[in-house]
């Protein structure tokens, strides 16, 4: 059921954290409009993010279990992967605040995603948003409602990865 | 021959998926009535049953736009009048009926944006098409379902 966890753990070792980021592939400084630098990092469908005044961890326990979000893993499996983030971490996630959830469920369905998601017409003090008659998106300030095709998303990583493979095999030609 | 490679888990291989997600970015607390909202509670089956409840809740608060019956009903004025509209708002489209109602927003009260509105969701769901109505049943009924059994 969960999708993407967003954590904000209040004790942390700054220069631990910063050390830890630094280490992994894809580690990146920004800077913010306000000066201060932010550093990210992602490692096995974890996400981290930290500044000077607070660290943010993003999750995906379904993706860190099966490796997609396209089958659930049990709700009570959320405690061995708070566990083992806190291993790698060093940290308590356990009681850490949660500032952003995700939840949802892929649905089987017996006609094609578009035929249900046409028939969603209008949810109140919300923005509606559609692409092309397969995404659709209800939002405001607080909450997203989105409905799309998963077996799109599953076609385009597809996609996505031939292209990266036959991308990288261009460059070692 | 060689097998063509494919992305879907061999259970979900050849179905129609359709992805249903809610996301909460602010006011967690709020929203789910709980003075503190940490990782561990998550697993919490009072917790869960709320974020399923919302869940379903965010479904069931859209309005649904089913097809008009194709035959007009004459049995009496009233109805004679509704499914006429009916069939003129699919014509039109909900979205730009929607977009036009919105568009007027600045002439138009919020009682007044409101009371359309209803007579508008009124109006599609008078004599609806079996087969559409059929699909809104589906997904209500796996919806509700998936909530029921989320713990």
């Amino acid at each position: 059921m969960y999708d993407t966890i967003t954590t904000k753990p209040q004790k942390y070792s700054y220069d631990s954290i910063s050390a830890l980021i630094d280490s992994l592939d894809d580690a990146s400084v920004k800077f913010n409009k306000d000066g201060t630098m932010l550093k990210t990092g992602s490692y096995n469908h974890v996400r981290l993010f930290l500044t000077q005044g607070m660290l943010a961890v993003n999750f995906n326990p379904n993706k860190i279990i099966n490796g997609t979000n396209e089958i659930d893993a049990p709700i009570s499996s959320l405690n061995d992967v708070l566990t083992s983030l806190e291993d790698w971490l060093g940290i308590d996630l356990h009681n850490a605040p949660v500032s952003r959830l995700d939840f949802g469920k892929t649905i089987a369905v017996c006609e094609k995603p578009h035929k249900y998601i046409e028939l969603l017409a209008h949810c109140s003090r919300a923005k509606k948003s559609c692409y092309e008659n397969e995404t659709l998106v209800f939002a405001n300030g607080i909450k997203k409602i989105m409905f799309y095709d998963k077996g799109l998303e599953i076609e385009a990583k597809k996609i996505e990865l031939f292209t990266s493979t036959a991308r990288s095999q261009f460059i070692k030609v | 021959m060689k097998q063509k490679k494919s992305n879907y888990l061999p259970q979900l291989q050849g179905l129609n998926l359709l992805r249903f997600e809610v996301q909460l970015k602010k006011q967690l607390k709020q929203t789910l009535k709980v003075p503190e909202l940490t990782a561990v509670m998550l697993t919490d089956p009072l917790i869960i049953k709320k974020i399923t409840t919302l869940w379903q809740n965010s479904y069931l608060n859209i309005h649904k736009v089913v097809r008009p019956q194709a035959s007009i009903d004459c049995s009496d004025t009233k109805n004679f009048t509704m499914s006429l509209a009916n069939h003129g708002i699919e014509a039109l489209g909900i979205d730009a009926v929607l977009s036009h109602i919105g568009s007027k927003s600045e002439d138009l009260s919020g009682m007044q944006r409101y009371r359309l509105m209803q007579k508008l969701f009124k109006i599609t769901s008078f004599k609806t098409d079996r087969s559409t109505q059929v699909l809104l049943d589906e997904l209500s009924e796996k919806i509700q379902w998936i909530a029921a059994n989320a713990a």
